[in-house]
């Protein structure tokens, strides 16, 4: 199998970290409880991997989301945003079975 | 330009007519008065080059592969425990592709301390995908060095190199020395302008990045160059001599056509051991 390296392991591209989804990676998943959160930020602020999205009221309003919204394409389930929270709104639930 | 010129000083001359771009180094005996020697010609305004004070020698490489990593030709100048502590960044230069070039004032590395030379600072670090040149005397070492510039950045390679001289025996003697004129080293050593190395917004590329599935073609590439470099090491020495009259190879022998044993070595140890072989020779044991 004939296959072209670029000396130097150098990469003709930019933001390649983007390609690879590491929600792949997750065991619990976030679920924030829309009744009960309050929209302070905290969790947009201590999230470890910038997962958590922070809409204006205009465009959440005009995409039809919650101002804060977890981008599960990238969260990996490190549990910081739902032991942060000041109004306990986020919960960590198992995804998958259990081996 | 024939002057009289102690080691140090040579590899000053030898970075100065390779039209080094950023060079930065930290002290450590005996590189001091090849420092020394760069700052002054710097300072005269003899010498182009950018001198970026390092706080120590593994950030002094840093700065290279920095420097060179965007298209710049490096140059950096150390010895024995300083040589080790930059180890890191060695591995980083060789697998990057980047053609830098040092200047070893071998010397060895302790303990136990001393300040003359076995080599045991330059052969450490065999492992690192280095070209290495040993020189023999002060005119060897203004002529590597252009010659490991032309070397080391040939596309076919692309491997860091090290120029050696040993530390003291070398640095601090000297000795009659031809120096090449600026316009004929100019025919030889083209300006450095490498395709897989540059910062260009409208092309962003990542340099240094990991693999796990690539990483046996990546090295193959490295040993593949490591191979080319014999090739490309006897084109250019075939070049140099065509300019400038001096012809090296990647081995010189001397008398070993008729000779009954054959001693191998290298640096200054060589000129003696011409020396001696003629003294055996009158004596009749054929080395």
């Amino acid at each position: 199998m004939e296959k072209e390296y670029i000396r130097g392991a150098t990469i003709h591209a930019e933001g390649t970290t983007t390609f690879i989804k590491t929600g792949g990676w997750r065991v619990f998943k976030p679920i924030i409880d829309r009744v009960i959160c309050r929209d302070c930020k905290k969790c947009y602020w201590y999230c470890t991997d910038n997962c958590i999205e922070w809409l204006s009221l205009k465009e959440a309003f005009l995409l039809a989301k919650a101002p804060i919204a977890i981008d599960y394409d990238y969260c990996k389930g490190c549990g910081v945003c739902a032991h942060e929270c000041p109004s306990e709104a986020i919960e960590m639930e198992r995804e998958g079975e259990e081996i | 330009m024939k002057t009289f010129l102690s080691g140090s000083e040579c590899m000053a001359y030898g970075v100065r007519l390779s039209r080094v771009d950023v060079m930065s180094a930290y002290p450590i005996t005996p590189n001091t008065p090849t420092l020394l020697a760069i700052y002054d010609m710097i300072n005269e305004g003899t010498m182009e080059t950018v001198a970026v004070n390092a706080e120590s020698e593994l950030g002094a490489m840093g700065i290279c592969i920095g420097a060179e990593s965007v298209g710049c030709r490096t140059f950096c100048c150390t010895c024995a425990q300083g040589f080790v502590l930059m180890r890191e960044f060695l591995w980083a230069a060789s697998g990057m592709a980047l053609p830098v070039v040092l200047g070893i004032t071998s010397r060895q590395v302790g303990s136990p301390q001393g300040l003359m030379s076995d080599f045991s600072d330059n052969l450490s670090e065999r492992d690192a995908s280095f070209l290495q040149f040993i020189c023999e005397n002060g005119q060897e070492v203004i002529d590597s060095l252009i010659m490991a510039y032309k070397i080391s950045e040939d596309d076919r390679v692309l491997l860091p190199s090290l120029v050696v001289e040993e530390g003291f025996r070398l640095t601090h003697s000297f000795e009659l020395v031809d120096v090449p004129e600026q316009e004929d080293v100019d025919k030889l050593l083209p300006r450095y302008c490498p395709k897989h190395a540059f910062v260009d917004p409208n092309y962003p590329i990542m340099q240094g990045s990991g693999s796990f599935t690539h990483y046996h073609g990546l090295k193959m590439q490295q040993y593949l160059a490591m191979q080319n470099a014999k090739e490309v090491i006897k084109e250019v020495c075939r070049e140099f001599g065509a300019l400038f009259g001096r012809e090296y190879g990647l081995v010189e022998s001397y008398k070993t056509e008729d000779a009954e044993f054959i001693v191998v070595g290298m640096g200054t140890v060589v000129s003696m051991l011409r020396q001696k072989v003629d003294e055996y020779r009158e004596k009749g044991v054929k080395g």
